[in-house]
């Protein structure tokens, strides 16, 4: 499979799949005016790759500093998918919430997120602030 | 036109505590170039962080709100995404910040909308969060062209809001929500 890479805009988040390593990273913030349509494509690469995934440990962060209230939907979304990807135990996956430590609201989103999925980890990992980059 | 409109709205914005008022068509391009300078607005005007982005979240949702459901449709040139009309006042008075904005809705649409709020005004955190899930989980209501979360997520990032419907024409009434963050 090739890589999924987007460039981040204003509204959009970076989105960068790389295939080799089962890293996916989203970065940025997430307000676009057709959500749903965004992360279709998104979705659909997603899918593709965990179709095939087998034996592999899938790293998958999230740098989101702001994301409205359709984007909520989506990433709910995206978790269920791969908590259910996790399922059968064949790939281990591995979530990474990143937040800005004094950003409450964005620790709360991802104890939610954290709440309902069984058979990944999810890890809440508070960073400095908003500017802080994934090393 | 010979009235000068200046003195009138300065005076009242003052008295509003009116940090900013747009009225017209927008897009979501509108929010995009208001957002620096919405966040350096409010920060100079109360430096937390916290605050400066519940503001910018509730304007996002409202902003959205008037572009999907504005019955105030303005033509659009090709490539400029959809405009919806209608009006949003962002302003700091009494300690607290406040998201107003207001648009057409038509008649027939006001119970099932009120409907929606009075239950959501009803909800305490725990509630609102419980049901924020669940409705992320199932499809868009009736009438939904978005994920239906907006307004619970208004609700979730503010300390209270109010609401009213002013009849406008005979198919249409006037919306407003103003939440106080």
């Amino acid at each position: 499979m090739k890589d999924f890479i987007l460039a981040a805009t204003q509204s959009s988040p970076e989105v960068e799949f790389l295939y080799a390593q089962n890293t996916l990273c989203f970065r940025g913030k997430s307000y676009v005016e057709n959500t749903a349509q965004f992360y279709e494509p998104v979705f659909a690469w997603l899918t593709e790759y965990l179709a095939q995934a087998n034996g592999q440990t899938i790293a998958v962060h999230l740098f989101i500093v702001y994301f409205n209230s359709s984007s909520f939907k989506v990433f709910m979304n995206l978790f269920d998918l791969l908590d259910e990807a996790a399922r059968d135990g064949r790939n281990r996956v591995i979530i990474s919430w990143h937040y800005d430590a004094d950003d409450d609201m964005s620790q709360e989103y991802g104890e939610e997120f954290k709440e309902d999925l069984r058979h990944v980890t999810f890890n809440l990992v508070p960073t400095a602030g908003p500017e802080t980059r994934a090393t | 036109m010979n009235e000068l409109l200046f003195p009138r709205y300065f005076k009242q914005a003052g008295e509003d505590g009116v940090i900013f008022c747009m009225h017209g068509p927008m897009s979501q391009e509108t929010i995009e170039m208001l957002e620096e300078a919405l966040k350096k607005r409010v920060t100079q005007e109360q430096s937390d962080s916290g605050q400066t982005r519940r503001v910018f979240a509730i304007f996002v949702e409202q902003v959205q709100n008037i572009i999907r459901y504005s019955e105030d449709r303005v033509f659009a040139p090709m490539g400029s995404g959809e405009l919806g009309a209608g009006m949003v006042i962002v302003g700091h008075k009494e300690g607290h910040f406040f998201v107003s904005c207001g648009n057409l809705i038509k008649t027939v649409d006001q119970p099932r909308l009120e409907q929606q709020l009075l239950t959501i005004q009803d909800m305490d955190r725990e509630q609102l969060r419980t049901y924020c899930k669940q409705r992320g989980r199932s499809e868009p209501m009736a009438g939904s062209r978005g994920a239906g979360l907006g307004l619970i997520e208004m609700a979730r990032q503010s300390s209270n809001f109010s609401f009213c419907f002013s009849p406008w024409d005979e198919s249409l009434t006037l919306f407003a929500i103003q939440v106080i963050i």
